[in-house]
Order: C-alpha cells, then structure tokens, then sequence
C-alpha cells in the first residue's frame, strides 16, 4: 500500500514539472505542436525502455488493435 | 480564481471550466478502461502505445492548425521539449499504468486531491509563491475527502464478495 503512495507522489511530481516545462515552451512551440512532440517523444522514451528491460511491447499493440475492432463494431 | 460570478460575466472562464470538468472525465474513463483491458502487460508498453496513438492523432491536427516548418527553437527549446517529453510525459505515463496495475483505476483517481497540494507546494518552494489564506483551508479539505475515498476502498476490500 506505501509503494502505491510513493508511485502517486511522484506521478504527482512529474506532471507538476511537466506543467511547468510547457509555460517555459510557450513562445517557443506552437501549443499543439508541444503535445504532439511530447506524446511522440515520450512513446519513443516508453519503447526504449521496454527494449532494454526486455519487456514485451507487441501484446500491448495487439490489446489496441483489439479495442479499437470493438469500438468500430460498437459504432 | 473562479468564481461563480465570474461564470456569468465572463463566459471564457466557463468554457474553461467546462473543460477542465470534460478533462477529468475524459480522463477517469481512460483510466477505468485501462484497468480493464491492459491487465497482464507490461506497463511501460501500454504507455508507449497510448502516448504513440496520442501522437499520430494529434501530429495529422498540427499539420491542419498549425506551421512548423518556420520554426526556430534553438538548442535549449530542443532540450526543453525533449526533458517535456520525458519527464512530464513519459514518466508519468508509465507510472499511471503501473498504478493503475497494482492499485486500480479508483485508488489512482486519489491523484486529483494530491495535484493542488503539489502545486502549491511547487509554486511555494521552487517559484517563491506563497499560498493564499484560501488555498491554505482547501487543504484540510482535501486531506478529509482522501480520508473518505480510502475509507471506501478499504471497507469494499473487506467485504466478502
């Protein structure tokens, strides 16, 4: 139960950094093209470290292309 | 601040809050979602997916809305992009999903009571803002809806299914 609180306090602490990192990026970056980079940048920093612990990437891909067959048959 | 009054006479701030409102609702889904589809994977692999379809949504907006080919950041915008990326987006990306993992979508929705008292802590220490008087008696406040959510929690965990 601690170790969930310790992962929420720095979740908490990320986002907190990351907000202030986009007004520092105001002026410089278009505001779409700042969430744009940073989804793409952090899907690249998420894949690297699943390829240096080894961890599967694939079935995530899988589980999506899975969700989104039931999201069109919903629709 | 916002204020009630402010709603009526000044309509963008109700958009605004309008937002925020979809925003956490958006966001409370994702999460319940999450919990229920991602089970079994590894969390930093759920978050570079998410944060890649997140990407090529919002990179076909960018080229319909805005010019990047005129822009000239220098070095340090790159780095600051690049530590956003990282920091504010990866990070917490896989963190939510670990969360979310071992926790739940309920526990992880606790987050939204801690934010404000970060931020103020963050303004307070690292941007030299001091908290209002106002602020200051939201916090108890907030340690009590905590209190309540967890109490919750604990008392379904026991209870025999």
């Amino acid at each position: 139960m601690q170790l969930n609180y310790i992962i929420m306090l720095f979740y908490c602490g990320a986002l907190v950094s990351g907000y202030e990192l986009v007004t520092l990026l105001e002026g410089t970056f278009p505001p779409l093209t700042i969430a744009a980079s940073r989804a793409l940048i952090a899907a690249i920093t998420s894949f690297g470290f699943c390829l240096l612990t080894r961890q599967p990437i694939m079935p995530a891909f899988r589980r999506l292309v899975q969700g989104s067959r039931l999201l069109a048959s919903l629709s | 601040m916002i204020s009630p009054a402010d709603l009526f006479d000044q309509p963008s701030k109700g958009y605004a809050v309008l937002m925020i409102i979809f925003g956490f609702a958006s966001f409370a889904l994702a999460n319940i979602l999450a919990e229920r589809t991602t089970g079994g994977l590894a969390p930093a692999a759920v978050a570079g997916v998410t944060m890649l379809s997140a990407a090529a949504v919002l990179w076909i907006v960018v080229f319909l809305f805005e010019s990047v080919t005129n822009l000239s950041p220098g070095r340090e915008g790159w780095l600051q992009l690049a530590g956003l990326g990282i920091v504010g987006s990866a990070l917490p990306g896989f963190l939510l999903y670990a969360l979310i993992k071992r926790a739940g979508a309920e526990f992880t929705s606790l987050y939204g009571y801690v934010m404000p008292l970060f931020g103020l802590m963050v303004g307070w220490l690292a941007f030299g803002r001091p908290p209002q008087h106002t602020w200051l008696l939201g916090i108890p406040v907030t340690f009590v809806g905590v209190a309540i959510v967890q109490r919750n929690l604990r008392g379904r965990r026991k209870a025999p299914e």
